[in-house]
């Protein structure tokens, strides 16, 4: 119980008339990856969303490190240490690497509205998370353009744990990735664990999701039809699962 | 820790600010030869002040722009706030007061554009666009078509028209000083990294936590003051406003903008390259003087120069 | 931020530089390359000297290949005019100081904004006179604009000849440009509205009942003077003072405004327009509605729609400042007082000649040969 960082009991969200999703609960200890997932239109996304706090529940509570918690921004869930990584929406391309780690966040010097930035300090710091994620040959200023998609989530991962996320939840990580740079973030979902933070999968790939999940979470249309550890099911059995919409 | 690491070398050659000097420098060479008499102080302070006037709200108009929005009510704003200064300093109110109502306009047009922009989901080139044509109707209409005078310019205004040295003027320094600070503004502060990110990337922006309607809040209003600073400029030497003052200028601005590398769809420009276009203009302008040619080419130059850049700009793709 | 190694403080280094550049490109290129002399190609008559007691013949002979009769010019003058090349009315100005030019072996550049903007005036004139002209011919379109730096430019030493607008202050306290071509725009407009109401009394035997202003560009000094012109002669006849209106300078906004204006109201029998940009419209309107002969036109400057509707009956009278004249003369007055010293009287009017039915056929002669009037 203790262990439990996040704790939904019995979400539900509506647009309009449509049910995106039905009494909700999960729970999701320190340090632990789950994966999430279930057809198109299952309520992942929007599961996603409600936990960051972009949308708000119709019903249900939502608990994190033993507190009642209703974020009203994801800014107020990215303070409270929920991150969220977009597959296609967590750089900006045109800017350098260090400025992407510190957009929104930057360290500055000075005082009320005059601040300029640090940029030593950003640089030093971003210099060591890219040491870090393994890819020292490049330097700070590079414009992420000229990163690889893998290498470019490893700067979004990196970046959330540098501002000290506890659960992370993952977009759809691997889908526009080789085979090398799905192993490599799947290897920084794992470190992720092991330095105690959580995360939350979400992902098309079964094999990819059942390759590092402690649990897996399967949605259809709107509600939780399996949630189970990983050791208990097989990729085949999920995928069947997910095709027929039921527990087999 | 490694200096070479540290600080990313750039390639000095291939960056967008590089054309606009080229360009700037190939077209003093062409006009020289056409008229030796170019290469002359005269020639210069010329350049110097059309620069200065349209350089001042091309800064403001390019920040907008990396910002990711355009503003076209800019050359509205210059009038009415030069016709503002005008109306009440003939009215017997000092030349500080005079400066402050103005400047109080031109940030509230920044506020309503702004608003109407972010949070009405208007886009930018409609809202401005109506700001505009409400702002010059609402100038003629007072007016009656007819130019206002200033009655008796204040000695505060010199501050714009003090001879630096020869026939540069003080406006030019003010330019100069207006250049630095939106650079560092856009380069060197939270807010300039944030409105570099909203302009080009707004949803990154946004998902980061990023006030992406107050970051373009702001910009609106630096693009309003900035054209409220030129109208200043503007009726220190002119001592008149005349209802269609300014018209066109908001096109020039952006054209400046876009030859000083600026891009059109947001997030990549700098401060640098739009005072760099707007002196590109000026060249080209009293060049064309010099060179005796027919009144007309100076648009059909400025509109095949855009036209060069805009396929270069492209063809480089979007990488700062 | 592209530019800049460092800091992003180091852009503005770059502006430095470049600013510097552009220095030392004009220092480097003033070093290179001052006025060169024109080649002349000139005759020379030599002395042969023939066997003694025989007269000593003469010969012509051309030193150089060929015989050029084009000298190079020997004066350059800037004509900076409001009137850009898209206005037909300036046509016929551009080509008369073109001519004047070629007579006289003068360099004449003609300037004209592409729009009407005071800013683009001022900022032309001070290019110009940056180019050290010989003559500077000058539309005064606003004195108040243009005094300080018009002083200046006199103060240098440039001749100054203002054309077509002038600066309306007592000869003290104005603008001291050597003289004035042109014609009076109030007067213009007045003397029209004058002509047009003794026209009524003469062919209908009463004052006109009301009237209206078509002003096709709103804000332009010029214009605003005649229509100022206009309505001051209906006050001064006792007779409604005709509303101005803004008829823009797009022919069909031009033609419906005027249509709603004169089927609402009720007494309109004169429309004056300022300019062939709000006759041409105005015209047509009156022949739709089938009113030729009780809704007429009265307007400044002329064109040959414009005479066939005099000699209609739809329009009373144009009034013609001869704008020939208005290119031609300056640039003569110009070279005579650069090269003889000749003071040009302080004004020549080069109008206001109200054209009716009767002076048709003069104006048509002076159409066809200078394509304006």
């Amino acid at each position: 119980m203790n262990d439990d960082l996040l704790v939904l009991e019995k979400i539900t969200k509506k647009f309009g008339g449509i049910v995106a999703l039905k009494d909700i609960s999960l729970r999701v200890a320190r340090g632990e990856i789950i994966g999430l997932v279930g057809d198109n239109g299952a309520g992942k996304s929007t599961l996603a969303k409600i936990i960051v706090g972009y949308y708000k529940p119709d019903s249900g509570k939502i608990f994190f490190e033993g507190r009642e918690v209703r974020f009203s921004s994801p800014q107020e869930a990215r303070r409270a240490g929920i991150e969220i990584v977009y597959q296609d929406m967590a750089l900006v391309d045109y800017m350098s690497i260090y400025r992407n780690i510190f957009l929104g966040r930057e360290i500055g010097r000075g005082f009320g509205p005059i601040k300029l930035l640090d940029k030593k300090s950003m640089r030093r710091a971003a210099l060591n998370l890219i040491r870090e994620i393994g890819i020292s040959d490049k330097n700070p200023d590079t414009p992420v353009s000229k990163l690889s998609g893998g290498e470019r989530q490893a700067i979004a991962i990196a970046r959330a744990v540098y501002f000290g996320a506890k659960l992370v939840i993952f977009d759809e990580p691997t889908s526009a990735l080789s085979v090398r740079e799905t192993q490599n973030v799947l290897r920084l979902i794992r470190n992720l664990k092991e330095r105690g933070i959580a995360s939350i999968v979400i992902s098309h790939n079964i094999h990819h999701v059942y390759s590092i999940s402690d649990r897996i979470v399967v949605l259809e249309k709107g509600n939780k039809i399996l949630d189970m550890p990983r050791e208990s099911t097989t990729p085949e059995e999920i995928e069947k699962v997910i095709a027929y919409g039921r527990v087999i | 820790m490694n200096l070479r690491t540290m600080y990313y070398p750039r390639k000095v050659l291939g960056i967008r600010e590089l054309y606009v000097v080229l360009s700037a420098i190939a077209m003093i060479i062409l006009f020289g030869y056409i008229n030796p008499r170019f290469f002359s102080g005269e020639a210069l302070y010329s350049i110097l002040t059309l620069a200065t006037e349209l350089g001042i709200i091309t800064l403001g108009v390019s920040f907008l722009m990396i910002a990711g929005e355009f503003d076209l009510s800019v050359g509205s704003v210059y009038a009415f706030s030069g016709l503002i200064t005008i109306w009440a300093l003939n009215n017997g109110l000092s030349y500080p007061a005079s400066l402050s109502l103005s400047l109080a306009f031109a940030l509230t047009i920044g506020v309503i554009n702004g608003v109407i922009t972010t949070y009405g989901r208007i886009p930018s080139f409609i809202t401005t666009l109506g700001m505009m044509w409400l702002l010059r109707g609402l100038l003629l209409a007072i007016t009656g078509g007819f130019p206002i005078g200033l009655e008796r310019l204040p000695p505060e205004m010199v501050i714009y028209t003090y001879q630096v040295i020869g026939d540069l003027r003080a406006s030019s320094v003010w330019f100069l000083a207006l250049i630095l600070i939106l650079q560092i503004v856009l380069s060197n502060t939270p807010y300039g990294n944030r409105a570099q990110a909203v302009g080009g990337s707004p949803g990154v922006a946004r998902a980061l936590g990023v006030r992406v309607e107050r970051v373009k809040m702001l910009a609106f209003i630096i693009s309003s003051l900035c054209a409220a600073i030129s109208g200043q400029v503007a009726v220190a030497r002119f001592k008149i406003v005349e209802p269609t003052a300014g018209a066109g200028l908001e096109l020039e601005a952006i054209a400046a903008s876009v030859l000083g590398g600026t891009s059109l769809t947001g997030g990549i420009g700098s401060i640098a390259g739009a005072a760099l276009g707007a002196l590109l203009i000026g060249i080209i302008r009293v060049g064309l003087i010099f060179a005796g040619a027919p009144a007309y080419w100076y648009i059909g130059f400025i509109g095949f120069l855009l036209i060069v850049v805009g396929v270069i700009s492209l063809r480089r793709g979007r990488t700062a | 931020m592209s530019l800049g190694g460092l800091k992003g403080i180091s852009t503005t280094v770059w502006v430095a530089i470049a600013v510097v550049l552009l220095v030392i490109g004009i220092g480097a290129g003033y070093a290179i390359g001052v006025g060169t002399a024109p080649t002349q190609f000139v005759t020379e008559y030599r002395t042969v000297t023939a066997t003694p007691g025989v007269h000593a013949m003469v010969e012509t002979v051309t030193v150089a290949v060929t015989i050029t009769p084009a000298v190079a010019p020997q004066y350059t003058f800037y004509y900076i005019s409001h009137g850009g090349p898209g206005d037909p009315w300036w046509a016929p100005v551009i080509k008369g100081a073109e001519l004047a030019g070629r007579l006289l072996g003068v360099k004449v550049v003609y300037l004209g904004p592409e729009k009407f903007s005071v800013k683009w005036l001022v900022d032309t004139l001070q290019s110009a006179v940056a180019a050290k002209p010989d003559g500077i011919i000058i539309t005064v379109t606003d004195y108040r604009a243009l005094d300080d730096p018009l002083r200046r430019v006199i103060a240098q030493g440039i001749p100054v000849l203002a054309v077509n607008v002038y600066d309306p202050r007592p000869e003290d306290q104005r603008i001291p440009y050597l003289g004035y071509i042109g014609q009076d725009e109030y007067q213009a407009g007045y003397q029209l509205a004058k002509f047009t109401i003794s026209w009524f009394q003469k062919n209908m035997g009463r004052l006109p009942t009301g009237g209206v202003v078509g002003i096709h560009e709103v804000g332009h000094v010029g214009l605003e003077l005649r229509a100022k012109g206009i309505q001051d002669a209906f006050k001064e006849a006792g007779l409604p003072v005709p509303e101005k209106l803004d008829i823009t300078t797009d022919i069909t906004k031009a033609y419906e405004i005027l249509k709603s204006y004169v089927t609402t109201r009720r007494g309109i029998e004169v429309i004056f327009t300022l300019g062939p940009l709000g006759a041409h419209p105005a015209m047509q309107l009156v022949r739709d509605l089938n009113m030729v002969g009780k809704l007429f036109v009265s307007t400044v400057d002329l064109d040959d729609k414009i005479i066939a509707g005099i000699r209609d009956g739809v329009t009373i009278a144009a009034v013609s400042q001869q704008p020939y004249a208005q290119g031609f003369l300056p640039v003569v007055y110009m070279y005579l007082y650069v090269k003889f010293g000749i003071k040009p009287p302080s004004q020549i009017p080069t109008g206001p000649t109200i054209i009716d039915k009767s002076l048709i056929d003069l104006v048509l002669k002076q159409i066809k040969e200078t394509g304006g009037a």
